[in-house]
């Protein structure tokens, strides 16, 4: 029981300490509760077009970055909808973008997550513009 | 207006500023790992811009950090340990009178001046033959019993009144129940001041572990951060952040002991 009484007297001695201790708990607790609830590694996004119409059928590249490479890319197809999900993503940094044949091709954005095999949405659909012929 | 007040704000103003100016190098540090601003950026911001965690998300991420803050807290608690086992000790035992006393603390107190620099390749070929190098023992051993805190120790002790020992004495304790049961209790400030210098050296500890340390599975925070200066520059976000993580830790155990820590300290500077 000595370290529970060592604690108790670091409380005692200080009342900021307890605060200290309370913070360090509740935000400790509070991001492994987060983390356990998100923790599918899916990422998910909407594609459209430059008048905001879903694009089906487009390809969607996830290329994730590490420290020093950028690798592969993991591909994935939008729905009718325009929607895009991939599965059991374990990666922390990426750069994401959408392609379509009569397209120009999209712009790769990079995203960071907090940690690997965080659920996310993409906060803004990628934008494809369509080929002007002269 | 008064002059006793006077001075005390000119006091206080003294003390403010040089906290600003001791805190500001800290502060950069910890401006930088949130938003991973160059440091050489001109003019400086003084408020961080964007400021996110995502370096220390990669810190975490890309290096064992978990294994080496492992590591070194481990380490740590092993040399905190005993360093309060054997420099309560040595001081115990300095509290009595014996032939060469003086001898053996003018030893001990000469022994002080030696750096540690010099005495490595003897503690190396030590800890070598002990079958103790990539080890936790190993790391440890160097630091496991240290002068000051002997006398950090003894100070402490000396300040506890013989009657309380011969009262024991009379009573039947045997010495190691006097040590641990009566003047250990009364001597909790040293006990802290002990702790946290300890502590101190060894989460700082770089120049033993670099040399007896070749696995990377048994390297401590500070050798981990000499390795990551080689993946980044000098100037990046994670690199602070990695500097933010290692202190963090040895400022959290501080602020929380100060009170006893500075009265350790205080109580040490006034005892003879």
């Amino acid at each position: 029981m000595k370290p529970f009484r060592y604690i108790w007297d670091l409380i005692r001695s200080n009342p900021a300490n307890s605060i200290v201790l309370l913070l360090l708990i509740t935000s400790l607790t509070g991001w492994i509760v987060y983390v356990e609830l998100n923790t599918d590694g899916i990422i998910t996004g909407k594609v459209v077009d430059e008048t905001g119409k879903p694009v089906p059928e487009a390809r969607v590249l996830v290329r994730e970055k590490t420290l020093n490479l950028i690798k592969p890319p993991i591909v994935t197809e939008t729905n009718q909808d325009g929607v895009f999900v991939f599965k059991d993503m374990r990666i922390i940094e990426f750069l994401i973008n959408a392609q379509k044949e009569g397209y120009e091709a999209g712009e790769d954005i990079r995203y960071h997550l907090y940690f690997k095999g965080q659920h996310f949405s993409l906060p803004k659909p990628l934008v494809l513009k369509k080929v002007r012929t002269p | 207006m008064n002059r006793k007040i006077l001075f005390k704000l000119i006091d206080h103003t003294i003390l403010i500023l040089v906290s600003i100016l001791i805190t500001i190098p800290l502060y950069w540090v910890l401006k930088t790992s949130l938003t991973g601003e160059n440091l050489f950026n001109y003019p400086p911001s003084l408020i961080p811009q964007d400021p996110h965690i995502f370096y220390f998300v990669d810190v975490y991420y890309w290096i064992p950090f978990v294994r080496f803050f492992f590591n070194s807290v481990f380490v740590s608690v092993i040399v905190v340990t005993a360093n309060l086992f054997f420099n309560s000790m040595a001081a115990y035992a300095l509290r009595y009178s014996f032939p060469g006393k003086k001898l053996i603390i003018l030893f001990y107190l000469s022994m002080m001046m030696i750096p540690f620099q010099t005495t490595i390749i003897p503690a190396f070929l030590l800890t070598r033959y002990m079958g103790l190098l990539n080890s936790y023992l190993g790391l440890a051993f160097p630091l496991s019993s240290t002068i000051i805190n002997i006398f950090v120790f003894k100070t402490a002790f000396d300040a506890i009144p013989g009657s309380l020992f011969d009262a024991a004495v009379i009573d039947g304790m045997k010495e190691h129940s006097i040590l641990f049961r009566i003047y250990l209790p009364l001597a909790k400030p040293a006990i802290a001041t002990n702790m946290i210098l300890t502590f101190v050296w060894s989460w700082n500890n770089f120049i033993w572990p670099l040399i007896i340390i070749s696995d990377k599975e048994m390297q401590t925070l500070p050798l981990g951060l000499s390795t990551f200066l080689s993946y980044f520059e000098n100037t990046s976000g994670q690199l602070y952040a990695f500097v933010i993580m290692v202190i963090a830790p040895i400022i959290l155990v501080f602020f929380m002991n100060q009170r006893r820590f500075i009265s350790g300290i205080v109580s040490g500077a006034v005892k003879g």
